[in-house]
């Protein structure tokens, strides 16, 4: 087995993410001994790999063959954030009142994440960004209870695959962001927001993937890998004072209760991301007293 | 504001995705907000060949009239949580969004639609009108 990480495949959707682990010991992927092939996934990086190929035959004769690979890779892979803190601003989008969020009116934005990397010369590749949301809660509180509301199922991608990015560095989609946020004034007729509570746990990846070698077709030449990832959280809690409050012209104010993330670092993973579920923008609710 | 859409005929029971045009046609910066969960910033009309308005769904419903939740029977059963970016354009710039509307109405009677959405300018209050846009949702 050579150095690094050695997986079968991974072949992300929205639904679903999943490492599959080499071997599969199924005929027809070419990772059993009984075939006549061997295909599988190498994530390394490095100026120098040996790598010997030996067999034994039943009769006890065999062979071997080496052969030195020099892997390339994105060196100095990072991501650094820019957090702004939890607000209550009136929406500045007309009839949508006051709104409770980490860079709640989307400026200055809530999380902004940039990726720096220094891509290998002859195959830049192209790196993207994964999103999954850990947990994501939100409570509804009045004078005789509320409701609760989160995942179906965790962890969740967030929403798109790869999540939406741009480019404001050297490298094309090298920044991305989230401004995460509550409607407070958008309940409808007759339930009363008393207390709104929002808070959600999430993990960003950079990911990368070379360019497939001209001499591979089809779709199974290259697979993504991660680089770094950010784990990040954000928190949020509101009451309605039924009275104006000078500092963001509703009637909303911050109870103090807010502990989101400050400016968190990334750091090196070799781990993929894996999920078994979109968030589609949506959490269900419970009644609780 | 301009839309079109991404597939002019769609079998029904298929996301059909609207993407959004807007210049900015002032002499000013601006900056709207894209959401990408939550209500949208649009209203949206939807009318078969006679001219009948679409059925909304739950979430249609919620959301056209810019509510963050779903009630059954007096209880709030599902919550929108919001999420988007503010995007600045300047003076004679197009930027691009999109929404999908299969979610917000039910579009599996098959036929053709007329779509048109409007939006509140934020600095004017106007409400701006797209163009109509026709599609055909087929068996």
């Amino acid at each position: 087995m050579p150095q690094g990480t050695v997986v079968a495949g991974y072949t992300p959707s929205t639904d679903s993410g999943v490492v599959q682990h080499f071997p599969i010991a199924q005929a027809g992927t070419c990772q059993t001994l009984t075939e006549a092939c061997l295909t599988f996934y190498w994530v390394d990086q490095a100026a120098s790999r040996t790598i010997t190929f030996s067999y034994t035959l039943s009769s006890g004769h065999g062979s071997s063959a080496t052969v030195n690979f020099r892997v390339d890779g994105p060196t100095g892979a990072a991501i650094t954030t820019t957090t702004d803190t939890t607000r209550i601003v009136q929406s500045n989008m007309v009839g949508r009142g006051a709104v409770l969020g980490m860079g709640p009116n989307g400026n200055p934005v809530g999380i902004l994440f940039r990726a720096s990397a220094s891509l290998p010369m002859g195959n830049q590749g192209q790196i993207s960004w994964i999103h999954l949301l850990r947990t994501y809660n939100q409570h509804y509180l009045d004078g005789t209870g509320g409701y609760a509301c989160g995942l179906k199922q965790s962890p969740a991608l967030d929403v798109v695959l790869p999540y939406n990015s741009y480019q404001t560095g050297g490298i094309p989609h090298d920044t991305s962001e989230d401004s995460p946020s509550v409607n407070l004034d958008l309940l409808p007729n007759g339930v009363v927001g008393g207390e709104v509570s929002a808070w959600f746990q999430a993990t960003m990846y950079l990911m990368w993937e070379p360019t497939a070698a001209p001499a591979c077709t089809g779709s199974a030449c290259t697979i993504q890998v991660p680089l770094s990832k950010v784990d990040w959280s954000w928190t949020g809690d509101a009451v309605n004072t039924l009275q104006a409050q000078p500092d963001n012209g509703t009637t909303w104010k911050l109870t103090g209760c807010e502990t989101s993330s400050r400016n968190p670092s990334g750091s090196i993973t070799t781990a993929h991301p894996e999920w078994g579920i979109r968030f589609a923008g949506e959490l269900e609710c419970v009644r609780v007293q | 504001m301009r839309i079109h859409l991404k597939d002019d005929t769609v079998k029904r029971g298929s996301e059909v995705q609207v993407w959004v045009e807007l210049t900015n046609i002032s002499t000013e910066p601006i900056w709207l907000w894209r959401s990408r969960t939550g209500p949208p910033p649009y209203t949206i009309k939807i009318a078969d060949r006679q001219g009948r308005p679409a059925s909304l769904t739950a979430k249609g419903r919620a959301f056209q009239k810019g509510k963050a939740v779903i009630l059954e029977s007096g209880r709030i059963v599902r919550a929108f949580p919001g999420s988007g970016a503010q995007v600045s354009i300047v003076p004679g710039e197009t930027v691009q969004d999109s929404v999908n509307i299969d979610e917000q109405f039910d579009l599996t009677q098959p036929g053709t639609y007329t779509i048109q959405l409007e939006r509140v300018d934020p600095v004017t209050k106007v409400r701006v009108k797209s163009n109509a846009v026709t599609m055909t949702v087929a068996n």
